[in-house]
């Protein structure tokens, strides 16, 4: 898109798409910080001569003289989207990804990767309960891995959370602590919510 | 052998300069950011914006002059630009938004054809794209505007007797066009027939012979008036002095003197001493200057003087005496009141009051304390004054920050009118000779560093006196004016005060295109660029002009590359449609490519005025609408003829256009900034020393 000093450039060819993604997202990223900066102005903050050092856009100061950069206090940065540390719905990706590798396959179906989420997300809070977890993960992911229809894979995801609801229900009537009983009380109510989640799916 | 040891020694010390240089992302990441606040009281959706001031007062405007001028910006460039948009508007009245718009669009359109060489080599890419910038105001923009849009606009004025006459309606439409965009919708039609009243009476019936006093000396003509609704804003008869009667003896019909100094006269002179032989004798001294003084006032009053306006403080004796003669005495009064009264009546101060003689008083009509006003003032019906009557401008508000924006607000108007007259000229030759020429050596005049001083001084709020030099410098008598080598070595002096009024004043095109052919311009020189501070052009050679051989000149004939005065189009883009067509037809046919590149950089900076006069919701979709609609009428026919509805002035935006590109090739010729460790106030120009 330049044009040298001198003369026309006729060896210019249109960015491809994926090029013009990145321009587009960074266009994007742009008016979103400039127009962040205009309201803090407006507010009353001071633009300052310095630039932030990690990402360069010009610093603001506010009333109590603390300087504050736009892009990295507010704006999510480019980055940190698909830092697995920072974000969980990386970390589910990657996860999924290196699964699928592993299994040869390209792209998961992404009606089928929704029962994933509900089911996994809720299990991630509960770290107490790590056995659960595994294997219903495996066993939802292992559906897709068949490229069975859809139909298939939903009838699986409900008979697996059908079956690990029982298993709960009788582990709960022969429980003696307090502990192990709330324990099997809320694995028991994240399958009704999964249930519930497969049922709307439907 | 003994060794001498050196009487000094050798230190080498070296200084590490803390600076930066200035990318051309950040200039645009600044100018986006200030768009972005313009934006959203921009255009006919515009709405007012609030603003919190670091005082914590609350600032609710649509003026885009006056939110730039509160944000606080340390950043150099951001400062820079600022400067510029009120130069800009301290010039031409109205524009500041249009100017961030034109500014950020062109700033984008430079990066992308900088773009991606080298770092290396941007700071040439930089200069490169300056020059041709310079080149594209100095040879193509005039051409363009003169040969392709000027068919295709209406006329404001209409010639009638030889006169270039301004109707009232189509004052009313440019003025309700503009007003628009600066005060609450509600204001809009009230403010714009108070200032065509105000025009109207003050040229006694017509509208341009006021239009340049007005525009000049509006600090003069008005007073603001807070605690009163909006609707009680009026024209008053008679002009306006700041101070109240130190006497009032009688308010009827009179004759005026201006005098300069106390009316006893001293004891002794600067470098005497009286030396008394008696006791008695400072009695003596002082009943000798009684005498005096009363000899004096008798005089007056024979002449049929019956105001005295005097600049200086009278002593309570010489009130006592005038009381006893029945004259009416205002004192103390500011120069600035002194300045505009001999411009409206043409009489100065006089010194020696003796020597008054009829030809030194002016009738006036009436002179009696003004009804409003926080404290007291004075209002004096001057007769005679060489065209025009005396007449003053009372602007109320509820709050005295919104008399403020209303009393800008009507100055601006004067101030774009301005522009619709046969020179508008002057002013806008003087700025196109800074904008082009003020950053090269040897090419200043020093009555455009006085222009340029008025403009430094950001609001200022009374008629500063330089100013009003430089104004009566340029005073119109008809539409005639000559800028002869007398006038010019009267500027060089600072402290003149014997104006010329009744001189004429010439100006023709020949003197100004002299002015920029002669080593205004050269390509090389664009490397000299030291502007550290907006307005200070280099301050090398004069221009010694040929003046004998100026041919004179009918005001209403022009050269072929020139835009005929009074030009105007219908507002909502048509300028800046007809501007991108004609431009982009210049980038093809354009031979050198630094032009060719600062066309197209102008051509399409030129959109994105239009595009956001539509509302944000469905801005992309009429933006292409209007263009596509526009494009079809000027394949088939042409632009519509200007009939009725509102107005903008084709010169105003000529003028505009200018100041833009001369901001840019401001910014882009910024190579480094070097940080000045200091406390900064915000009206103080930047601390950051630019240096090419």
């Amino acid at each position: 898109m330049a044009v040298n000093n001198g003369g026309e450039d006729f060896s210019w060819t249109p960015p491809s798409d994926a090029e013009m993604k990145v321009i587009e997202a960074r266009r994007e990223r742009q008016d979103k910080i400039t127009k962040l900066m205009g309201d803090y102005l407006l507010k009353g903050y001071r633009m300052l001569a310095d630039s932030c050092q990690e990402c360069g856009t010009v610093l603001l100061q506010d009333k109590k003289l603390k300087n504050y950069c736009v892009a990295c206090q507010e704006l999510d940065s480019d980055v940190d989207k698909d830092n697995p540390a920072l974000n969980p719905q990386a970390a589910l990706s990657q996860v999924r990804e290196r699964q699928r590798i592993f299994n040869g396959h390209e792209e998961p179906h992404p009606t089928r990767s929704t029962p994933d989420l509900p089911a996994e997300a809720r299990a991630l809070p509960c770290p107490e309960r790590p056995e659960p977890v595994p294997p219903r993960a495996e066993g939802d992911a292992a559906a897709p891995r068949q490229g069975y229809p859809r139909a298939y894979a939903h009838g699986e995801a409900e008979r697996a959370v059908l079956q690990k609801l029982a298993w709960a229900s009788g582990e709960l009537e022969r429980a003696s602590s307090v502990e192990y009983s709330s324990q099997l009380c809320v694995l028991i109510r994240n399958c009704a919510d999964t249930l519930h989640s497969l049922k709307r799916l439907a | 052998m003994e060794r001498e040891f050196p009487a000094w020694r050798l230190i080498r010390i070296r200084v590490t300069l803390a600076e930066r240089v200035m990318e051309i992302e950040k200039l645009v990441q600044t100018a986006e950011s200030l768009e972005n606040i313009m934006v959203r009281c921009f255009g006919p959706h515009g709405r007012q914006v609030l603003l919190v001031r670091d005082t914590g007062d609350i600032l609710i405007t649509k003026d885009g002059c006056r939110i730039l001028e509160s944000l606080l910006l340390e950043h150099p460039a951001a400062r820079l630009m600022v400067q510029c948009v009120s130069a800009h508007c301290s010039l031409a009245g109205d524009g500041a938004k249009s100017f961030i718009l034109l500014l950020a669009a062109m700033l984008r359109a430079s990066r992308a054809e900088i773009g991606d060489g080298l770092p290396a080599h941007h700071g040439a890419q930089r200069l490169w794209l300056a020059r041709g910038l310079a080149k594209l105001v100095q040879e193509v923009l005039e051409p363009v505007l003169a040969r392709h849009l000027a068919p295709r606009c209406g006329s404001a004025l209409c010639l009638s007797s030889g006169h270039p006459l301004l109707p009232r309606e189509q004052a009313a439409q440019v003025l309700a066009a503009y007003f628009g965009g600066k005060v609450g919708p509600s204001h809009t039609p009230f403010l714009t027939q108070l200032a065509c009243d105000f025009l109207q009476r003050l040229g006694d019936g017509e509208m341009e012979p006021a239009l340049n006093l007005a525009a000049n000396c509006f600090p003069g003509l008005h007073i603001t008036v807070p605690g009163l609704p909006v609707g009680s804003s009026r024209v008053l008869e008679g002009l306006l002095l700041s101070r109240g009667f130190s006497l009032l003896c009688g308010q009827g019909e009179t004759r005026v003197l201006v005098v300069d100094g106390s009316l006893l006269p001293p004891l002794t002179e600067a470098g005497y001493t009286l030396q008394l032989e008696s006791a008695a004798g400072l009695a003596e001294a002082r009943d000798w200057a009684r005498a005096r003084a009363e000899e004096a006032l008798a005089r007056l009053r024979a002449l049929g003087v019956g105001l005295l306006l005097s600049g200086s403080r009278q002593p309570a004796c010489v009130l006592e005496l005038a009381r006893r003669q029945g004259l009416s005495v205002v004192d103390c009064l500011p120069d600035e009141d002194l300045c505009l009264v001999r411009r409206l009546t043409g009489v100065g101060p006089l010194s020696q009051v003796a020597d008054a003689r009829p030809a030194d008083t002016v009738p006036a009509g009436f002179a009696r304390p003004a009804p409003l006003g926080t404290h007291e003032q004075v209002l004096v019906g001057f007769l005679g004054c060489c065209g025009l009557r005396a007449h003053s401008l009372a602007v109320c508000a509820p709050a005295l920050g919104l008399a403020m924006q209303h009393r800008d607000a009507i100055h601006g108007a004067f101030k774009l009118l301005r522009f619709l007259l046969p020179h508008p000229g002057h002013h806008d030759r003087e700025s196109k000779k800074l904008w082009t020429g003020d950053l090269e050596k040897g090419s200043e005049r020093q009555g455009t560093g006085d222009l340029e001083r008025e403009n430094g001084k950001q609001g200022t709020g009374n008629l500063a006196k330089g100013g009003m030099r430089q104004e009566t410098g340029n005073l119109e008598r008809g539409s005639e004016r000559q800028e002869t080598g007398d006038l010019e070595r009267e500027s060089e002096r600072q402290e003149t005060e014997d104006l010329k009024i009744g001189s004429e004043i010439r100006g023709t095109r020949d003197f100004g295109q002299e002015c920029e052919k002669q080593g205004m311009w050269e390509p090389g020189k664009a490397e000299d660029l030291t502007e550290g501070m907006l307005g200070t052009g280099g301050k090398g050679g004069k221009h010694h002009q040929p003046v004998d051989q100026l041919a004179r000149r009918e005001p209403w004939e022009l050269s072929e590359c020139e835009l005929p005065a009074g030009r105007v189009l219908p507002p909502g883009g048509t300028f800046e449609f007809l501007m991108h067509h004609y431009l982009q037809r210049e980038a093809d046919s354009q031979q050198q490519p630094d032009v060719r590149a600062a066309c197209r950089i102008v051509a399409d900076a030129l959109l994105n005025v239009p595009r956001h006069l539509h509302p944000r919701a469905d801005r992309g979709r009429d933006f292409l609408q209007a263009h596509t609609n526009f494009a079809a009428n000027l394949r088939e026919q042409g632009v519509p003829a200007v009939v009725d509805g509102p107005l903008e002035v084709v010169a105003a935006k000529q003028c505009l256009l200018v100041s833009v590109i001369r901001c840019l090739r401001l910014l882009l010729a910024i190579d480094r900034v070097i940080a000045v460790r200091g406390k900064l106030g915000n009206k103080l120009p930047t601390g950051s020393e630019v240096a090419e």
